[in-house]
């Protein structure tokens, strides 16, 4: 079977497709794709799959699904941005971005926002996340969103909203420099007639945001990524950023609190450490502060963080922006600070802390989507139309035993996009996860970002601990950003000429 | 030892640098041609077959056409097939002196690539490239840790640190012709193998004089000219009779000694104002110590003419 019978197959009545209009035509953006695949074979197509494979599982790239290490899930149909759209969505995650820095800042220091009754200081106050053992003071250059995850999700329209934001430790972007290289590995012919946005200055750029955000008067900084350990889900990740920067992984027994000074014990003397790049939660980080039995942290952190001399990135308390229910305040937050619109909207949201709203969402519970404020990895997801009568049930309950940990949204078809399933390429719900680094001066958005597939038919579960996938990602070039080819220089080709190869 | 063995070792050496490298440069610039500049492939193309000291008879048309060139073809003597079967006749030639291990190693790659179809399916340059690279390392641990460290390692060592430094050379010309920008710089480092101890010494990858620098002098990093350089000639050392003195510019010591000393004296300034004429010297400065070791060593190798 060729690959194009796939695409006189292909249902594209349900949802907007990336890469089908509704009219079952090759949208212009995938039309070189598309010729590639006219000349494929099924199981050509299957071969380099395989390639791939063993190439992530040589290695290493992997993730743990139901406690198993499998290879990264990459499907080979790329996901196509143009340079039009992703302007939209740049404008739109910087902004996001901006309002919320501003946003947490204001919390964790005066409280403006909440002085002028924008939200509810109930809401802050109860947030799980807001720690009151970082409030007052704020971080050397005022940073507390390194990088950010910005979920995005396109409706039946084609349009783009915000699913939510990831402000704490969002993952992901070592996935997508991997699945460029892998896909350009296996696929070459796919890049050649396309002008690509290249994604490879990602670490250098998250490196320089973490010296800038340094405490003030070092000289040449040390920074550390922190990490859990080899048996998180998202090692690989933490080596491969640590590696990429040229900067040391540590977990927290490397680390030590010597009078609010954070070191680092190395064979020779401690050495101190000045930014944490941090993969570890809130909860975990400072057993002086808050778990007191967790053996990932280090005791003492949040003190020398409030004495000015570490930098923890991203920030201890950004939980308290990514809360559910603080992401249905966005617009306004952003009408606050910037005095702006939202250039992407969010989703339709239920405050289920309010009780006329939360009769009516438990009314209509089957067709809502319900999710707790707090949790990530789709985890604690009911989603209404696909859920079992018990399930309702028990969301029911929940949801009367702690309205302020739930919201609800209508159920959204999100976008799809061709995926290999292991026997025919098929639709397959799709979001986007760009990311956001901010170093204090400007913000700037890795162009693309990670494409999440949910790999079972008809499921809207995108995560990787639930068993999704991921595509590659591109962004073409527009006709500005392509670089001008510089002249061949007449001396290289003469002076090598001269050289005589014995 | 025979001059004619002490050639073939010198070759091998410097046979395998040039396939490992090879094959790095056409991976790495491959690669990155496709994800970052898919329409500049003929000048790329036109570019790398100019660093190899060439020009193939004809412009490149694109990419490809320089990898089956750079890569395959057989009238091209630093393409990577005709190395290896340089590198195979080679050690056929000295089979009684070098560990068995390391002839296999050697005679191994020669006869998969023969056997293989690499090259025909596009998708498998990457494949075909590790392969290449991952034969060259399995050569160079059994150089490593099996063979004594007599005459015949010091000829070989000294034939791989000379290609060394040719090669490294060449990738800097190479990254001389394009765009000034960072990702220029890191595809460079890492077709030498260099990107992540850059990354663990210096870490920034827009400070091009720094990044120079490393590749030149670091001496922490065994690929850089001037560990190459010495080790060179700390080979040259072992090999000359330890009653002679240096100062004589038929020694190999003498021109490796001064490549060392120029490296490590001086300016980066000046190096990172005229890099291409630094190239340029370096590859001279390899030329002329390859003839010493060839006036010194190798002549008796010519073959016997009679005249009439």
């Amino acid at each position: 079977m060729t690959m194009t019978d796939f695409a006189s197959k292909y249902d594209t009545s349900l949802t907007y497709d990336e890469m089908f209009d509704e009219n079952g035509v090759v949208r212009s953006a995938y039309e070189s794709v598309m010729k590639v695949f006219n000349d494929l074979r099924l199981n050509d197509f299957d071969a380099r799959g395989q390639l791939r494979d063993q190439a992530f599982k040589d290695q290493g790239i992997t993730f743990s699904y139901s406690g198993q290490e499998r290879p990264w899930p990459l499907d080979l149909v790329p996901r196509i941005i143009t340079s039009d759209e992703w302007e939209t969505i740049e404008s739109g995650i910087t902004q996001r971005v901006a309002a919320l820095e501003m946003f947490l800042e204001d919390i964790y220091t005066n409280g403006h926002i909440l002085d002028d009754g924008i939200i509810p200081r109930k809401v802050i106050a109860t947030s799980k996340h807001f720690h009151r053992s970082v409030h007052g003071f704020s971080p050397s250059n005022k940073v507390r969103i390194h990088v950010a995850g910005v979920d995005l999700i396109r409706d039946k329209n084609g349009e783009f909203l915000v699913l939510e934001d990831n402000l704490r430790c969002p993952s992901g972007i070592s996935y997508v420099l991997e699945n460029r290289r892998a896909t350009s590995h296996v696929f070459p012919e796919l890049f050649k007639s396309n002008s690509i946005r290249s994604v490879t200055e990602y670490p250098q750029k998250l490196k320089n945001a973490l010296i800038a955000s340094a405490p003030r008067g070092v000289e040449n900084p040390t920074v550390v990524v922190l990490t859990p350990g080899v048996h998180n889900s998202a090692y690989f990740e933490h080596a491969f950023l640590a590696r990429q920067m040229g900067v040391e992984l540590v977990e927290g027994r490397d680390l030590v609190v010597h009078d609010n000074v954070v070191f680092m014990k190395t064979t020779s003397k401690a050495k101190r450490v000045d930014v944490i790049y941090r993969r570890i939660d809130d909860d975990f980080i400072d057993p002086m502060q808050f778990l007191p039995y967790s053996t990932l942290g280090v005791a003492g952190i949040i003190n020398a963080a409030r004495f000015g001399k570490v930098t923890i990135a991203n920030a201890v308390g950004n939980g308290a922006a990514d809360d559910k229910l603080v992401y249905s305040y966005l617009p306004a937050i952003i009408e606050y600070y910037l005095g702006e619109k939202p250039k992407i909207k969010n989703v339709e949201t239920y405050r289920l802390d309010d009780e006329e709203v939360r009769n009516f969402a438990l009314e209509n519970r089957e067709k809502l989507v319900f999710k707790p404020v707090d949790a990530s990895g789709g985890y604690g997801l009911v989603i209404g139309p696909h859920a079992t009568a018990e399930e309702l049930d028990t969301i029911g309950k929940q949801v009367q035993a702690d309205p302020r940990g739930y919201i609800a949204q209508p159920v959204i078809s999100l976008s799809t996009s061709p995926t290999y399933d292991g026997e025919s390429i098929s639709p397959r719900h799709v979001d986007l996860r760009p990311f956001v680094v901010n170093d204090g001066e400007k913000m700037w958005a890795v162009p693309g970002g990670l494409t999440r597939v949910a790999l079972p038919k008809g499921s809207l579960v995108v995560n990787s601990s639930q068993g999704g996938g991921s595509k590659d990602t591109w962004v073409l070039q527009s006709e500005e950003t392509k670089s001008q080819p510089k002249q061949a220089t007449q001396q290289i080709q003469q002076q090598q000429q001269q050289q005589q190869q014995q | 030892m025979l001059s004619r063995i002490a050639e073939s070792c010198y070759w091998i050496g410097r046979l395998v640098e040039r396939a490992d490298y090879t094959a790095r440069l056409l991976d790495v610039h491959y690669h990155n041609l496709l994800q970052n500049h898919p329409s500049e492939s003929a000048q790329l193309a036109n570019h790398l077959v100019s660093v190899m000291g060439t020009n193939a008879g004809a412009p490149m048309e694109d990419i490809d056409h320089a990898i089956n060139f750079i890569g395959f073809d057989p009238t091209f003597s630093g393409s990577i097939s005709d190395t290896i079967m340089a590198l195979a006749e080679n050690a056929k030639g000295v089979r009684d002196t070098i560990p068995a291990e390391l002839f296999e190693a050697i005679h191994a790659t020669y006869v998969e690539l023969q056997n293989s179809y690499f090259g025909e399916n596009v998708y498998s340059n990457h494949e075909l490239f590790k392969w290449v690279r991952n034969r060259c390392m399995l050569i160079h641990g059994n150089v490593d840790e099996t063979m004594a460290r007599d005459d015949s390692y010091h000829f070989l060592n000294i034939g791989r640190c000379l290609e060394r430094i040719d090669m490294t050379a060449r990738m800097v010309a190479v990254r001389c012709a394009m765009d000034d920008d960072a990702p220029g710089w890191i595809t460079m480092l890492r077709s030498c193998g260099a990107f992540e101890a850059f990354m663990r010494a210096k870490g920034d990858t827009h400070d091009t004089k720094a990044i120079i620098e490393f590749l030149l002098r670091n001496s922490c990093f065994p690929r850089s000219i001037l560990s190459s350089a010495s080790s060179a000639l700390s080979s040259a050392q072992q090999l000359s009779d330890s009653g002679e003195g240096i100062g004589d510019e038929s020694d190999p010591r003498f021109a490796l000694g001064r490549m060392c000393a120029e490296i490590e004296f001086t300016s980066i300034e000046d190096v990172h104002d005229n890099l291409l004429e630094e190239v340029f010297l370096l590859q001279k400065g390899v030329m002329g110590v390859n003839k010493v070791m060839v006036d010194k060593y190798f002549h008796h190798t010519n073959a016997i003419e009679w005249r009439q």
